[in-house]
């Protein structure tokens, strides 16, 4: 027992590493500087609020008073950003400032103090921490509702994921919301294990906190209320604490100046419907990660079936995740202002916890064929990516006469289960695939540098 | 609920608190002079250059009357940059062109320019107005 628990920190551990060093590498140069001006408009909030009392930042709001301005941070002027000067709002109240206050903070601490001087190469470093840290919580949640090793599968699948890697570089209010909410859910879920009335209080706190990096975060709360069912009691405390934090926003915004805090607000309830109607199509069909790159990606996909999968089960922890995931798409839909990538960000823990937990049914419970099918969608849109170029004949034959074989063995071993060598052979095979499907991930990332960058569509 | 009575009185507590900082920072820190600063202050990390046509500008503003064509001739090669006349603080010919040096972190004397808008040669302080041509040249 003991060792099994120091053979799972060790695993972890590796993840981790795993994690940031991919998150790290050529983190201020993909996705290209001025891809999304957000980034820099969120540094920008946090950095006025400390300096002048007031956010300042990019708006693209209709009715609100804006003040073009060129600022050419990284140069993103001759590269990046066509067009010229930046619509410069202020008092800036488009979005809660709490992901802004960090990176701001950050930047400040840095050296960096006027809106020119921040740079990528300063500002995405909490970022990538930030990212690593993710991994450590999805593991906790995943371990909580499916396991250690299903949470190890599932960790190290959102380490090594190419969109994760790279989606998790960015200034993002996403990229805070998400391990907020994942610490409110893991509180949630020990007070399903043990009593403990301050554990749903933190839980609500934090749940509230999502809300001050992005108004959809206002998804931890739903989210959480679900999960707390009929408990009438903690519902009310869960709901009043975490409205409460959530409303500090409102505070805020009228703290600094009411008049154009509520212009603001009323602009933001007239956005323009961006992402269209066929939103839920492009989501399981298309991965984006900024305004206009895609970067074709098998894992989503993956997270998507294993969510049917979920779906079919009874379980409590099924149950968890298809609530996650159905509150954000809610959520998605309602706000849906624009097709950004970002937006997607919070679907994937929990899109990834269905791919690890479908993918793992395989490794420890003998459905074999469809972790076996699942893992092929992701390791073959990496083989293409790694053999764009140089398709190998040797590799193609492979692939066929290898996916040939593996369907007659698996199969084989379906209809004949009781026969111990064809079940030991199929789960070998899958956990080969997935050993395949993680070391591709990891070859795929080491590729995508500034050069492939400006290929990629 | 004793709970939350207890957390309301101590929520409502650290609220007042809040909007006192916020004012009372808001109120010590703030000035346009500083937010003018902070919008347009080059970059102390900005590589910078004696060459105008060395940096451009990509694309055009989408403001449809609210331009300013500006091109460069640096003997051996010519920039052309379209900007927002929005933008442009100083509505005058020097004010423009220490505008885009601002932008490009270019640091030669605008005196060192001769230009010609619309067909006339211009000093540094003509004025400019929305959809001129300027041309100049080192």
């Amino acid at each position: 027992m003991k060792k099994g628990i120091w053979l799972t920190i060790l695993a972890l551990v590796v993840t981790l590493v795993i994690a940031f060093l991919l998150r790290y590498q050529n983190f201020a140069s993909v996705p290209l500087p001025g891809q999304s001006t957000d980034e820099y408009s969120n540094t920008w909030v946090g950095l006025s609020l400390i300096r002048l009392g007031m956010p300042v930042g990019i708006s693209g709001l209709v009715g609100i008073k804006n003040y073009p301005t060129y600022i050419n941070p990284d140069r993103i002027l001759s590269s990046t950003v066509p067009g010229g000067a930046l619509a410069i709002s202020y008092p800036w109240f488009d979005h809660p400032p709490m992901m802004g206050i960090a990176s701001g903070a950050f930047a400040y601490l840095s050296g960096e103090r006027n809106f020119g001087d921040v740079a990528l190469l300063t500002i995405r470093k909490p970022v990538v921490v930030l990212g690593t840290v993710t991994v450590g919580l999805l593991f906790w949640l995943a371990a909580l509702w499916f396991g250690p090793v299903t949470a190890l599968i599932i960790s190290l699948l959102y380490a090594t994921s190419p969109l994760i890697v790279i989606g998790s570089r960015m200034v993002q209010a996403e990229n805070g919301l998400v391990p907020v909410w994942l610490l409110s859910l893991i509180l949630l879920t020990l007070t399903q294990k043990k009593d403990g009335p301050n554990l749903i209080r933190w839980a609500a706190f934090f749940a509230g906190l999502t809300v001050l990096f992005k108004l959809s975060g206002i998804v931890a709360i739903i989210s959480g209320v679900f999960i707390i069912g009929r408990k009438r009691r903690s519902l009310i405390e869960f709901l009043m604490i975490s409205l409460s934090v959530a409303f500090l926003f409102v505070i805020y915004g009228l703290a600094i100046d009411t008049r154009e805090f509520m212009a603001v607000f009323l602009s933001n309830t007239s956005r323009v419907y961006g992402i269209g109607l066929d939103a839920i199509y492009d989501l399981f069909t298309s991965t984006k990660i900024t305004s206009t790159k895609y970067l074709t990606d098998g894992w989503p996909l993956v997270g998507w079936l294993g969510m049917i999968y979920l779906a079919a089960k009874k379980d409590k922890s099924s149950l968890f995740v298809l609530i996650c995931l159905a509150s954000y798409l809610a959520i998605y839909i309602l706000f849906g202002s624009a097709s950004y990538g970002w937006y997607r960000i919070p679907f994937m823990p929990f899109l990834f916890i269905a791919a690890g937990y479908f993918i793992s049914e395989g490794v420890t419970n003998s459905n074999y064929l469809v972790s076996a099918i699942a893992l092929l969608i992701p390791l073959g849109v990496n083989l293409s990516r790694l053999f764009e170029i140089n398709k190998v004949p040797l590799l193609i034959l492979i692939m066929r006469f290898g996916i040939l074989g593996l369907m007659i063995l698996l199969l084989t071993g379906l209809v004949w289960p009781e026969n111990r060598i064809f079940r030991n052979f199929s789960r070998s095979a899958v956990i080969l695939l997935l050993v395949a499907a993680v070391l591709t991930n990891i070859l795929y990332l080491q590729k995508i540098n500034v050069d492939y960058w400006y290929k990629v569509n | 609920m004793g709970f939350l009575k207890k957390y309301f009185v101590g929520y409502f507590i650290f609220v007042a608190l809040f909007v006192v900082f916020l004012r009372w920072h808001k109120a010590r820190v703030y000035s346009d002079v500083l937010l003018t600063q902070m919008l347009i202050f080059p970059s102390q990390s900005k590589d910078v250059t004696e060459d105008p046509c060395f940096y451009n500008i990509v694309g055009e503003p989408s403001t449809p009357g609210q331009y300013l064509k500006l091109s460069i001739d640096c003997r051996d090669k010519r920039a052309n940059f379209t900007l927002d006349f929005r933008a442009i603080r100083e509505k005058t010919v020097g004010g423009a062109i220490k505008e885009l040096f601002r932008i490009n972190g270019v640091t030669l004397d605008p005196a060192k320019l001769k230009c010609i808008m619309e067909g006339r040669s211009v000093t540094l302080a003509d004025e400019v107005a929305a959809k001129n041509s300027l041309e100049c040249r080192i």
